[in-house]
């Protein structure tokens, strides 16, 4: 296998389809929180695609008719929903889920209970995150926003527009050092604002009160990677998004 | 040609003769049949010659040749013009499908001698033989002639052998490092050398 500091090197096999399947998988989870390895990756992809003028030949002929028959009776997949065109961001293509829970708050508590019990933190961590996520929930006007991304993991945000602070609760976001940070970000009409940073623990997964609630006039919610105190605006592609 | 069904419609703007691949694509994706078929006969070509040339059987060649057109039907919508060109993504997913093909077929059967019997160079003879001498050809084939030995050679047995970096390196006795860096810097050579040919 390759260690976390060589997977920069793999984009050029990647563009070749020459990794074996694992290091394919580990290098496609590690593409999604890396815009200079996307970047690379179709630059190279495009050089790559040129090797195939060389070696073109005539189709054989009934393959046309085989094709063209299939394609009628092909339904077409629906393709990422949401903005393609935001003024300032190049969104990834990734769904926009956005769910709206405000009748399933028993299944939000049981769902916190499950994350609480598995979180490895200090016990004082524990409860005084606790008491500030009782606190977000006590305070109500709630609203559960389903952010998704190109990694597996499952993260949600859970609003109070009446206490104006938020739970991010988030499974199998990828691990990042020290020197970074996630940072949430609203984004309305006027641009992006910072909402709050959060950092998983070993295991992928966070739950935390986060900065801001209030999600009125709030177009869109999107997380991304900064620089350990966070920054004033976005400095890299975001890595999850939910439209709202 | 009598025959031939399904053209793009003649509406003047939408001639097929001018409508670019962006532009097709974007129709494509609006569900039009015709601008699929006018999209196929565009590639059909590159994709099938890729494919046979990765697969090698040329049934084979045809099932994923399909695959590929049906699924860059299915699949659309989700084209981002973004992060390339439409041949660039056509051309990806062909590269792929025929990829995981060979893989497929080559763990139901002994892996080991298959760059032994391969001659991996035969797909760069075909631009020497300079059958065909349009534009485009012409451009790439000055485009590979930039190439060091070294790095063709790490290609071609990526790229049209199929094979695996690993092994790569294990058929030329090289370390893995090495042959990253001869894919890597050969295909940025590829890139610069197709953007002064532009």
């Amino acid at each position: 296998m390759t260690s976390d500091a060589d997977i920069h090197t793999l984009s050029a096999p990647y563009a070749l389809d020459a990794l074996p399947d694992d290091e394919r998988r580990a290098f496609e989870s590690h593409l999604a929180t890396c815009p200079g390895c996307r970047r690379e990756v179709d630059e190279l992809r495009a050089a790559a695609a040129s090797l195939a003028v060389p070696v073109e030949e005539p189709a054989p002929r009934p393959l046309r008719d085989r094709i063209l028959t299939t394609i009628e009776v092909t339904a077409q997949d629906p393709g990422p929903t949401g903005q393609q065109n935001h003024p300032t961001w190049t969104w990834p293509q990734i769904r926009n889920v956005v769910a709206i829970a405000a009748a399933a708050i028993v299944v939000i508590v049981a769902g916190l209970g499950a994350v609480i019990a598995e979180l490895n933190g200090s016990i004082d961590d524990l409860q005084a995150r606790t008491e500030a996520a009782y606190d977000v929930l006590a305070a109500g006007e709630l609203r559960t926003v389903t952010l998704t991304g190109t990694f597996q993991g499952k993260v949600q945000l859970i609003a109070s527009a009446r206490a104006d602070q938020a739970i991010i609760v988030a499974q199998g976001l990828p691990v990042i050092d020290d020197s970074r940070t996630y940072e949430l970000w609203f984004i309305d009409t006027s641009g992006a604002r910072p909402a709050g940073l959060f950092r998983p623990d070993q295991h992928g997964r966070t739950f935390q009160v986060v900065a801001h609630g209030d999600l009125s006039g709030v177009e869109q919610v999107a997380v991304t990677i900064e620089p350990a105190n966070g920054s004033r605006q976005p400095t890299s592609e975001p890595v999850l998004t939910a439209t709202l | 040609m009598v025959n031939r069904p399904r053209r793009l419609r003649a509406s003047g703007r939408h001639d097929r003769s001018v409508t670019d691949d962006e532009t097709l694509m974007a129709m494509v994706a609006g569900g039009d049949h015709s601008a699929f078929s006018a999209l196929y006969d565009r590639y059909a070509d590159r994709v099938f010659g890729l494919v046979h040339r990765v697969v090698r059987d040329p049934s084979h060649a045809e099932d994923v040749t399909q695959e590929v057109f049906v699924e860059a039907w299915r699949k659309a919508r989700s084209y981002d013009r973004d992060r390339g060109a439409v041949a660039t993504w056509l051309l990806t997913l062909a590269h792929r499908r025929g990829v995981d093909r060979v893989r497929r077929e080559q763990s139901l059967r002994d892996r080991s001698h298959r760059a032994a019997v391969d001659n991996p160079s035969a797909g760069f003879d075909v631009v020497a033989d300079g059958v065909d001498t349009t534009l485009k050809h012409e451009r790439i084939r000055r485009a590979l002639g930039e190439l060091t030995d070294l790095q063709r050679e790490a290609i071609e047995l990526a790229y049209y052998g199929g094979n695996t970096y690993r092994e790569v390196a294990e058929i030329l006795d090289v370390p893995l490092g090495t042959v990253k860096t001869r894919l890597r810097d050969g295909l940025i050579r590829l890139r610069n050398a197709m953007e002064v040919g532009t």
